[in-house]
């Protein structure tokens, strides 16, 4: 009984019977939802294919986001090596189809395992510390990466690349897209499932108080830990995802560089929203793409004070990247996330409330190096 | 028997001798009390029972088991549940979540299974809600149960702490200053809260305490620490008359530590 009367509301903010949006109050709230899926699902039907791929490669680093959310938004430790994780997951899937002529089914999930396993190995090794020094180890893993393992031949096929067919049936551009979007779904839901249970919960206390964390029976290190090994196997799905949709990886992407645009395009998506990570590493992927399509938009950006006049696909997200946290840091810790917190609270069936913060707020200090 | 000793503990932090020598024994179903002045020792003492610190010297035993060695979190899987002096709770959470948090142990189903959302892990989730829920009535905070931690009273936060203690379903419960943050009518209403929780749980209770009234009503036993050397121990009315005790919390001007001889009065 107590516990009917006492599950009512979940903000704290309000109070009272919950809310329920009328017959009518659904309608525009389905309107909206039919326009997001217009947008995800349709218009990339009437695009030709080399903008398909590009959408695709938004999937992928929206999955990228969402692993990279994971140790920094959950759990509160920064990984500077994301790329490496991520490459060698692109190198991997593509290894297992191209030399061992298997299928892309079991290259994803090798590939995830692959992503798994390295951050099983690095962080047993590296999860005694915490915080900068963990930030540091990772990125030097990064560097190795590069220096070392995306040099072996057999692997990375050299200079020219490792090919990644695409998948039978799912050949063509439009169909990989969906395909695409088919394991954002997985991974969503993974992560949704895993904030819901023992494990998530773990991790946001083992981020807010480590001691207080032990107290309740968790050992702090093994969540740690854990942690990064979703973050890894996500990171290894993503590497996949890319490797097969660019057909060929090669190893000069997978530099320091995009190590950066992964964090920034994370915290600025929005750490602990799963809407804003997706639009947020979708932003980042497509941002050179938008700088291409959308005519002017060059000219108002190279207006900013400091921001170059010509902005290359390279150097377009560590422009505009920063200059995005920098609204974080001022006005939206929470990013993205935080400032559609109103839109997105309402479109699954709440009162809109704009000054709606969520009850887990994202901090500055959140991440302690 | 007793159900937890803490035997010849030692430990020092660089030039101070936090704690010297000191011995405790909790009986079953025993609520001891330890005092003592600001900076004697005692929550270092609870740090050494709990496993944040390791001993220089001395061991810890609990239930006939020498768990000097283990982990935190390996002695709170076992019953030792404590409390912070600043209050342990996960702040960005919500009452309930930190109530289902504390649950980790009792939440038997697989991490795989978690993930997937299985349906046992399902069903054990609900359970640890119900839990969650009929805990909060115990400790009066049901209206609470969808606030936010962060924003609550420090009295609230002190109850709200007890019980995410008891979600970890502890058999013996270290209480650091339970009752700080409280006025005396809730620090009395504490009193009766911690004698019905050793009845309905069967919990062995440490506390280290301030407020004298409630650890003459409440305590079987009393230990005060000063300087982090055992001074007194013995039944609470004997320790509150100990002249050493009361020395120690004179120190050398009577005015400046006013208030605890004063409520030692109440006390009778």
């Amino acid at each position: 009984m107590t516990a009917v009367a006492s599950s009512a509301t979940d903000s704290g903010r309000t109070r009272g019977a919950r809310f329920r949006p009328s017959a009518l109050g659904w309608l525009p709230r389905l309107a909206v939802w039919a326009a997001i899926g217009y947008v995800v699902l349709y218009l990339p039907l009437g695009r030709p294919p080399t903008d398909v791929q590009r959408f695709t490669e938004g999937v992928a680093y929206a999955i990228v986001a969402l692993s990279l959310n994971v140790m920094l938004g959950y759990v509160g430790q920064i990984s500077l090596g994301h790329q490496a994780f991520v490459g060698v997951g692109a190198f991997t899937s593509a290894y297992i189809v191209t030399e061992q002529g298997q299928s892309f089914w079991l290259g994803v999930l090798v590939a995830a395992a692959v992503g798994g396993f390295q951050a099983l190995v690095l962080g047993g090794v590296s999860l005694r510390i915490r915080g900068l020094y963990f930030a540091l180890i990772t990125l030097s893993y990064g560097l190795v990466a590069e220096q070392n393992i995306f040099q072996i031949q057999e692997l990375t096929g050299g200079g020219a690349g490792q090919a990644a067919p695409k998948p039978d049936w799912f050949d063509t551009e439009w169909r990989y897209y969906y395909l695409a979007l088919g394991f954002l779904a997985l991974v969503l839901y993974i992560d949704w499932r895993m904030m819901r249970s023992k494990s998530g919960r773990a991790l946001l206390a083992v981020r807010e108080n480590p001691r207080v964390a032990s107290t309740f029976g968790i050992n702090v290190r093994a969540a740690t830990l854990f942690a990064f090994v979703v973050s890894g196997v996500f990171a290894g799905i993503a590497g996949a995802i890319k490797a097969h949709s660019d057909t060929q990886v090669s190893v000069d992407v997978w530099n320091f560089n995009l190590a950066l645009v992964f964090v920034i395009m994370t915290v600025v998506g929005g750490l602990r929203s799963r809407w804003g990570l997706v639009i947020g590493g979708g932003f980042f992927a497509l941002l050179p793409y938008f700088i291409e399509k959308i005519p002017g938009l060059e000219d108002v950006l190279a207006d900013i004070p400091l921001v170059p006049r010509v902005l290359t696909p390279e150097i377009a997200p560590l422009v505009i990247g920063p200059l995005l946290l920098l609204v974080n840091l001022i006005k939206f810790p929470g990013g993205i996330g935080q400032q559609i917190r109103p839109i997105t609270r309402w479109l699954s069936g709440h009162r809109f409330d704009i000054h709606d913060k969520g009850p887990k707020e994202v901090q500055i200090t959140d991440v302690r190096a | 028997m007793s159900v937890l000793e803490a035997n010849h503990l030692s430990i020092r932090f660089g030039g101070v001798q936090a704690n010297r020598d000191v011995s405790v024994a909790v009986g079953e179903f025993e609520i001891v009390g330890i005092i003592g002045p600001n900076g004697a020792g005692k929550t270092t003492l609870f740090n050494l029972i709990t496993g944040f610190f390791a001993p220089d010297a001395g061991a810890i035993v609990y239930k006939g088991r020498d768990i000097t060695g283990m982990a935190v979190n390996q002695r709170a899987a076992l019953g030792l549940g404590r409390t912070f002096q600043n209050v342990g709770l996960v702040k960005g959470a919500t009452v309930r979540e930190n109530l289902v948090t504390a649950q980790h142990l009792q939440a038997d189903y697989s991490t795989v299974g978690g993930l997937l959302g299985s349906g046992p892990a399902r069903i054990v989730e609900r359970r640890l809600r119900e839990r969650a829920d009929s805990l909060a009535d115990v400790l009066g905070l049901g209206e609470l149960l969808d606030t936010q931690v962060a924003g609550l009273p420090y009295g609230t936060l002190k109850r709200v702490e007890i019980a995410t203690v008891l979600a970890t379903d502890p058999d013996v419960l270290l209480l650091d200053e339970p009752s700080s943050g409280m006025g005396p009518e809730e620090a009395h209403q504490l009193g009766d809260t911690l004698l019905d929780l050793r009845r309905s749980f069967g919990l062995s209770i440490v506390m280290i305490e301030h407020h004298v009234p409630l650890v003459v009503r409440v305590c079987d036993y009393v230990y005060c620490l000063d300087f982090g050397q055992m001074l007194a121990e013995g039944l609470p009315n004997d320790v509150r008359n100990h002249p050493q005790v009361v020395a120690a919390y004179l120190g050398e001007d009577p005015d400046d530590e006013a208030a605890p001889v004063d409520s030692m009065a109440e006390g009778n």
